[in-house]
């Protein structure tokens, strides 16, 4: 078990030192990508501190709360894009059989699949989040260390539903614009003032679209730390991680290369 | 002349049941638009109630829909584009009779005709239950609606623009990312320009996002008859510019590509 562990840990290291220098064969192009990305963040951060700006704050929330949650949602996405985002093409390897080889393989398929795609200028989301901890004036040791950590849960939590939604692909055909869409909403959801949902909008910002993990409780834990806001984190990402891995096993029951639609 | 209009009149039918028939893709889009309403519409009732301004969210949320129209409804031409060069697709079909750029062009119009009618279709109804009376008139709403696809079309011609870039860039992707951002920004296309500081309205207005996104969409709330001929001058210059700008790549591309690629 343990050496199956350490064998998985040096194949992804292997995996990522391949894609640094696939990334670095065009140095000028893969920075140039990651300041665009960058660039591209802070511009959608600066929308909203016009709004922050001009109206104070939303129910309680002001900028700096605003900050912290860039600050998790974007290394939680960079996480996801770098390391896991290969999961997105699930849908269009079922549907055209390409599923067929990652089952072949000695290690997990599940494993393999997410790591088969990343995207370099997704290190632009870090140094946004970076940026926006330290523009969020609650920089300090606990606070970085609470930050780290939420952030590596909200990507459980995000890669999770990735998952569920790309699953859905074992039981129905063409599913690969409907999942994005799906995520985005998602991730929609995750990048708004969470102060905005109350009463039974915040039950389903919890539950059903948990996109409450990614914003409300992350930034809570950071600002009023709370070892029962932790615990429910931690459980949510347990949960969440669980359920999409078992549904992923229990479509692969559904899946054959018959699957691929078209004539060959 | 009848003929090779007839040709791509014939694409453009082509793509539009294409797309009609991608229910999957299309009820994804109308989900995510219903979540945008949804979740915007809640920001701004909290703010309008917080600063007791009424009917806030109404104001802002029609403007939402709109310009969701316009750039939901845009189908990644820049994307096609940037592949047909790359792969070496475009050197099949440069010696064919037909302009290979006004096929993709006219394939995506037709792409986006879909998505438009149906955000607009949708997008009115849950926007109608949401916010209640909208701020335009009756006979103001199809003139808005025409405006708006008008917009989309030369939105879709931006993004083209964006995909011949493939001449010159290894990759457009994020080229891409920026430029929808920057529309995003420049043409208010979430919250409208009236939210931002003067000196950001200025530099807008230097862009052609302003005029294609945000004048056009503004006619949902300030409609009036010298507002959109102001939008039909500015929308018409920045036209000019691009066909000009895709006019000089296109030229340069079709003697470069091969089936290799470009």
């Amino acid at each position: 078990m343990v050496a199956k562990f350490i064998n998985l840990c040096k194949l992804f290291f292997y995996i990522q030192k391949s894609n640094l220098k696939t990334a670095f064969l065009n140095t000028g192009d893969a920075l140039v990508n990651v300041l665009m990305m960058t660039i591209n963040n802070l511009s959608f951060i600066f929308m909203w501190w016009v709004i922050f700006h001009n109206k104070g704050n939303i129910n309680g929330w002001t900028f700096s709360e605003m900050a912290l949650l860039f600050a998790v949602s974007n290394n939680a996405f960079a996480t996801y894009a770098l390391f896991a985002r290969g999961i997105q093409n699930l849908p269009e390897y079922i549907s055209n059989g390409n599923l067929d080889n990652y089952l072949l393989t000695p290690r997990s398929s599940l494993f393999i699949v997410s790591t088969s795609e990343s995207t370099f200028a997704n290190w632009g989301d870090y140094l946004t989040g970076f940026i926006m901890y330290f523009l969020s004036g609650y920089v300090g040791w606990k606070t970085f260390f609470l930050m780290l950590l939420t952030s590596f849960l909200a990507f459980v939590i995000l890669y999770s539903v990735r998952l569920i939604v790309s699953c859905f692909a074992f039981f129905t055909s063409d599913t690969q614009r409907l999942g994005d869409n799906i995520f985005m909403a998602f991730l929609t959801f995750g990048m708004q003032p969470a102060t905005i949902f109350t009463g039974w909008y915040k039950i389903l910002f919890l539950t059903i679209i948990p996109a409450g993990f990614l914003s409300l409780v992350p930034v809570r834990i950071i600002t009023e730390f709370e070892w029962k806001d932790l615990l429910l984190m931690i459980l949510a990402s347990i949960f969440f991680a669980t359920v999409a891995i078992r549904f992923y096993h229990w479509g692969l029951k559904y899946y054959s290369s018959g699957n691929r639609f078209g004539v060959r | 002349m009848n003929k090779a209009f007839s040709k791509y009149l014939n694409l453009f039918q082509i793509s539009f049941k294409q797309a009609w028939g991608n229910k999957a893709n299309l009820s994804g889009m109308l989900f995510f638009l219903f979540i945008l309403i949804f979740i915007y519409n809640r920001l701004w009732e909290v703010i309008g109630i917080q600063t007791g301004e009424n009917n806030l969210n109404s104001t802002f949320i029609w403007y939402l829909l709109f310009a969701e129209a316009v750039i939901l409804s845009s189908p990644k031409i820049e994307r096609i584009l940037f592949e047909d060069i790359r792969s070496g697709t475009m050197a099949y079909y440069i010696n064919k009779p037909i302009s290979f750029f006004l096929m993709r062009y006219v394939e995506s119009l037709g792409n986006m005709t879909v998505c438009y009618l149906l955000i607009v279709g949708f997008g009115t109804i849950i926007t109608l239950v949401f916010t209640g009376k909208p701020p335009f008139t009756l006979w103001q709403y199809p003139l808005i609606v025409l405006f708006c696809y008008i917009s989309g079309t030369l939105n879709t011609l931006l993004y083209a623009g964006v995909g011949l870039c493939g001449l010159w860039l290894h990759s457009i992707r994020t080229l891409g990312m920026a430029i929808e951002r920057l529309a995003f920004i420049f043409g208010g296309a979430i919250f409208p320009l009236t939210i931002y500081p003067e000196w950001f309205v200025e530099i807008a207005k230097w862009t052609p996002f302003y005029s294609i996104y945000y004048l056009t969409i503004k006619l949902v709330y300030d409609f009036s008859w010298a507002n959109l001929g102001y939008v039909i001058l500015l929308n018409s210059f920045w036209s000019l510019l691009i066909i000009s700008f895709i006019t000089y790549a296109y030229t340069k591309l079709s003697k470069k590509v091969n089936i290799y690629g470009g």
